[in-house]
């Protein structure tokens, strides 16, 4: 079982969405999904905030912001 | 003549509100759903056909049907008719050609709930520019519904879509079996069919990815934040001044002409000193109103408030808001109005209510003409460690201690009467585009018009009011008094001076006498109305702007014991009075209208008329011990 998150990951990662978890809130996690969050989703991490949080991601054409409490939920692998 | 009912649904940014303004024009109202205090924003669409009218209801954005807030529960049930309205005859589904990857998978979602629909493909200048391509025929046969794709801003693909329009009646519902339920079966669906349907448009995006890179730029991108704000406010105040003085002027020759031409009497001073003044002392906010709803409106279309947003989240997190929050803030600067109309970007509902109660406490423009008054008169015109001068400190001082005061209600509110579940901070950041002349212009026309008929019924009544608690009752002046001390003299006979006599045990611990008492219940309508007061209390006939004059008037007024009136205490525990306590009848009107009930407005001035006289009392009490 994987642990790693997408909240652990810095900008120029490209990650591969595992899944997310519903742990925290099953809310939470069908609004990740519906933003593009799916199993087998391509994600890279462009930047960070100048303080810290929140972070941008790219993925399915798009632009979206989370912050790390949100980052934290979504589980994937690293893509080399 | 058969009437249409559609609903326009799609995420942000996809253009929908481009689309549903020129579709609508001006012909927009907002209406309330019936049991609840959410409202809805329909149009009627101009088809050129008096036979057909078609209505379109614009449902809020959205990333998918299942709900997460109240707001997006509403919605989803105006979709299904299970509110007490019908549901709608059709939909039309509007969804970004360049973000197809992501959003046809809620197209998808919103087919299958199997009204008529209408798929509307916006940006496809976007995606060809960007080297993508579109096969909208294929999409739209294996939906199974109409496809149209159009350029929103300028106007491409809206015949056909008014054609269509026309003939509601033969729009299809998708078939639900080729459309799978669940969410991630839905985005397997999608990225197959996009596989056949679409060419990827190249991911850089050319300008706006090159200009973020300065935007949110660790260093760069703060600097030109604050840099932006800086003219943020510099318009405001070069702009936006000189129209409100020329506004002033017209209302002051206004009230001179009326005077002029009627005689001497109850009426006259009914028409120009409670109606003309009260009302037109209001009015005169309006091009500073319409500026600040113009940048709103602009840096919102443009993109570059989602920039601002993610740059200024943190902090915004601290005091338990969000990046989106920032821009009513910023805007209660030099009003509260705009501000609170500009918090329906937010869509945390608890968050953007925390947002609207402290937002009175920025210190907006309509302070200044008091505090210019009382630290002109009161604040030593020295200056401290040679550079900075004392009044310009105290100036700043009081605006740091509204900012900070607001940032610590709304932690206080977010964890008290506001907690709740916490709702996820989440913001896409859309690529730059050129704001829509159609969507800007409609939102200033509506804040205006909301703000204008606010001023008309409620400012009316209580200007009316507040004349009749000065000019009742009646009594003659003894005949050796010139103009300005007769009217000082009716006033200090007035129902208002009552008033204010009555509630001088209230006020004296804060070093305020019942002549303050009687300008604090004048100002309770609008703020700068004390510095009118005050003028008529102290018989000063003067020119209003002439703040040196008025205060030098106030700083020589006795008590009645023989000492001064007015201290330096006195004026710092006004001043400190001013920063907290709600006086605007025009906010309270705001504020229920966006809140949907008289209930948050009633909260918020309670809570900051209690924090005004506490602030006030200590202020005083420590000026006392200190000066």
């Amino acid at each position: 079982m994987s642990e790693e998150t997408l909240k652990s990951h810095r900008p120029g990662d490209e990650v591969e969405v595992i899944g997310v978890r519903e742990t925290r809130d099953p809310l939470i996690a069908r609004r990740l999904m519906a933003l593009g969050f799916v199993p087998g989703t391509k994600v890279k991490v462009l930047r960070r905030a100048p303080l810290g949080d929140p972070v941008e991601y790219a993925l399915r054409g798009t632009r979206i912001s989370l912050r790390g409490s949100e980052s934290a939920c979504i589980e994937v692998r690293s893509c080399l | 003549m058969s009437v249409k009912r559609i609903a326009l649904v799609g995420s942000p940014n996809c253009g929908k509100t481009t689309l549903f303004n020129k579709l609508t024009g001006l012909r927009q109202h907002v209406a309330g759903y019936p049991g609840v205090t959410i409202e809805h924003v329909t149009g009627d669409v101009d088809l050129g056909d008096p036979e057909k009218r078609v209505e379109l209801l614009d449902l809020p954005g959205t990333y998918s049907l299942s709900p997460i807030s109240l707001d997006e529960q509403v919605a989803l049930q105006a979709l299904r008719g299970e509110l007490d309205i019908p549901a709608p005859d059709g939909v039309i589904v509007v969804a970004d050609a360049t973000s197809l990857e992501r959003s046809l998978p809620f197209v998808g979602e919103v087919l299958r709930q199997g009204l008529p629909s209408l798929l509307v493909v916006t940006m496809v200048d976007e995606l060809k520019a960007r080297g993508g391509a579109l096969k909208l025929d294929l999409l739209a046969r294996q939906l199974g519904v109409k496809a149209i794709g159009v350029v929103g801003n300028q106007g491409l693909g809206m015949d056909d879509l008014r054609d269509a329009l026309m003939q509601v009646e033969n729009w299809k519902c998708a078939s639900k079996d080729t459309i799978p339920e669940s969410e991630l079966d839905r985005f397997v669906w999608s990225d197959e069919l996009l596989k056949r349907a679409l060419v990827k448009p190249d991911p850089n995006r050319g300008i706006t990815d090159a200009v973020d890179k300065v935007v949110l730029h660790r260093v760069a991108g703060l600097v030109l934040f604050l840099v932006v704000m800086f003219l943020f406010f510099q318009v405001i105040f070069t702009v936006a001044a000189p129209l409100q003085e020329m506004l002033e002027g017209l209302v002051l020759s206004l009230g001179s002409v009326v005077g002029d031409a009627m005689s001497e009497g109850l009426l006259r001073s009914l028409i120009v000193d409670g109606i003309i003044a009260g009302v037109g002392g209001v009015v005169v906010f309006v091009p500073q109103i319409a500026l600040l709803l113009l940048m709103i409106s602009l840096l919102e279309g443009s993109g570059y408030m989602a920039r601002a947003a993610f740059l200024i989240d943190r902090v915004m997190g601290w005091a338990g808001l969000e990046g989106r929050c920032f821009v009513a803030l910023l805007s209660s600067y030099a009003c509260a109005i705009p501000g609170i109309m500009a918090t329906r970007s937010v869509p945390d509902n608890r968050s953007r209510l925390a947002t609207i109660m402290v937002a009175p406490l920025m210190t907006c423009s309509a302070r200044l003409p008091v505090y210019g008054l009382l630290i002109g008169a009161f604040v030593p015109a020295t200056t401290v460690w040679g550079v900075f001068s004392l009044q310009g400190l105290t100036l700043f001082g009081l605006y740091l201690l509204g900012s900070l005061s607001a940032l610590l209600a709304a932690v206080i509110f977010k964890r008290g009467a506001l907690r709740g579940q916490t709702y996820p901070f989440y913001m896409e950041l859309p690529p730059y585009r050129m704001p829509t002349v159609q969507v800007v212009g409609n939102y200033v026309w509506t804040g205006v018009k909301a703000f204008m008929r606010k001023a008309g019924t409620v400012i009316l009544v209580s200007s009316v009011v507040l004349w009749a608690l000065l000019s009742f009752p009646q009594v003659e002046p003894p005949a050796d008094l010139d103009e300005g001390a007769a009217r000082a003299y009716q006033i200090e006979h007035s129902a208002a001076a009552s008033v204010g006599k009555a509630m001088e045990p209230v006020i004296k611990p804060l070093g305020f006498d019942w002549r303050i008492g009687v300008g604090l219940v004048a100002s309770l309508a609008a703020r700068e109305v004390i510095v009118a007061t005050l003028a008529q209390l102290y018989a000063f006939t003067g020119d209003e702007e002439d703040l040196e004059g008025l205060g030098d008037r106030i700083r020589k007024a006795k008590g009645p014991d023989g000492a001064p009136a007015y201290t330096l205490a006195v004026a710092l525990s006004l001043l400190v009075f001013f920063v907290y306590a709600l006086q605007c009848i025009s906010t309270l009107a705001v504020m229920r209208r966006e809140t949907g009930s008289w209930k948050w407005p009633a909260v918020a001035f309670t809570y900051m008329l209690v924090l005004a006289w506490g602030m006030s009392f200590l202020t005083y009490r420590a000026a006392l011990s200190f000066l």
